[in-house]
């Protein structure tokens, strides 16, 4: 009953009063477009040196990838949320698996999948915080 | 005793989740006292709604249906039952 929400009402808190946790998938699209960025620099320069730093950036930036998506995933999707975007498991399930193939491969497009699946998440996000 | 018995009540968070959700109207019933298992209106430094855990003579126990995001008595201890305004007996929408 939609009317009810006109209704003149006392507001009554249901909250946390700790710090609760700020969530965007925005941390997680920043870290991913650095291991992008690393894999189209690693083509243009084969120093050896350069090629090892990026690496191991890239392998570090890919972990950080996986953490804020666990944490979204973990803390701040709900079952409700699920209800209503049933594809939501599998999609964390896709994008922390891309984060994975993105320690692995080197080549600009598995970056570019990884962005495209956190994109996914992202618009989900927007979609739950508009409810 | 309040002179009116009805309020009415609107809710803004998650820690009564799943019974209720954010924005939920609620109808409270005031001439009451808080029983174990009742959705209460608690009055603090704001008004609260949360769940009445258990109720002795050192006082009323509170706590959210969805801990994780709840700020209850596990946290400020018991209230009082002067503290405790209403019982929530209907969801308006």
């Amino acid at each position: 009953m939609k009317l009810a929400r006109l209704l003149p009402a006392t507001t009554v808190y249901a909250h946390c009063d700790l710090p609760c946790g700020v969530y965007d998938p925005a941390q997680a699209r920043i870290e991913a477009q650095s291991v992008l960025a690393i894999m189209k620099k690693m083509q243009d320069n084969q120093d050896e040196m350069f090629q090892v730093r990026a690496l191991l950036i890239k392998e570090e930036r890919a972990e950080l990838v996986k953490r804020h998506l666990w944490v979204l995933w973990t803390d701040y999707f709900k079952p409700e949320h699920l209800e209503k975007h049933p594809n939501l498991h599998d999609l964390f399930w896709r994008a922390t698996k891309q984060a994975g193939e993105a320690k692995h491969h080197t080549e600009p497009e598995v970056g570019e999948k990884l962005l495209e699946l956190i994109d996914e998440i992202a618009a989900i996000f927007a979609a739950t915080k508009k409810a | 005793m309040k002179l009116w018995p009805l309020g009415l009540y609107r809710v803004s968070g998650d820690s009564m989740l799943p019974t209720y959700r954010p924005g939920d109207t609620l109808l409270g019933w005031r001439w009451f006292r808080p029983r174990r298992g009742d959705i209460v209106v608690v009055q603090r430094d704001r008004p609260l709604i949360k769940r009445v855990a258990h109720v002795n003579v050192e006082g009323v126990f509170i706590e959210g249906d969805n801990p994780r995001r709840s700020t209850d008595s596990r946290s400020f201890g018991r209230v009082q039952p002067s503290q405790v305004e209403a019982k929530i007996i209907l969801k308006l929408g």
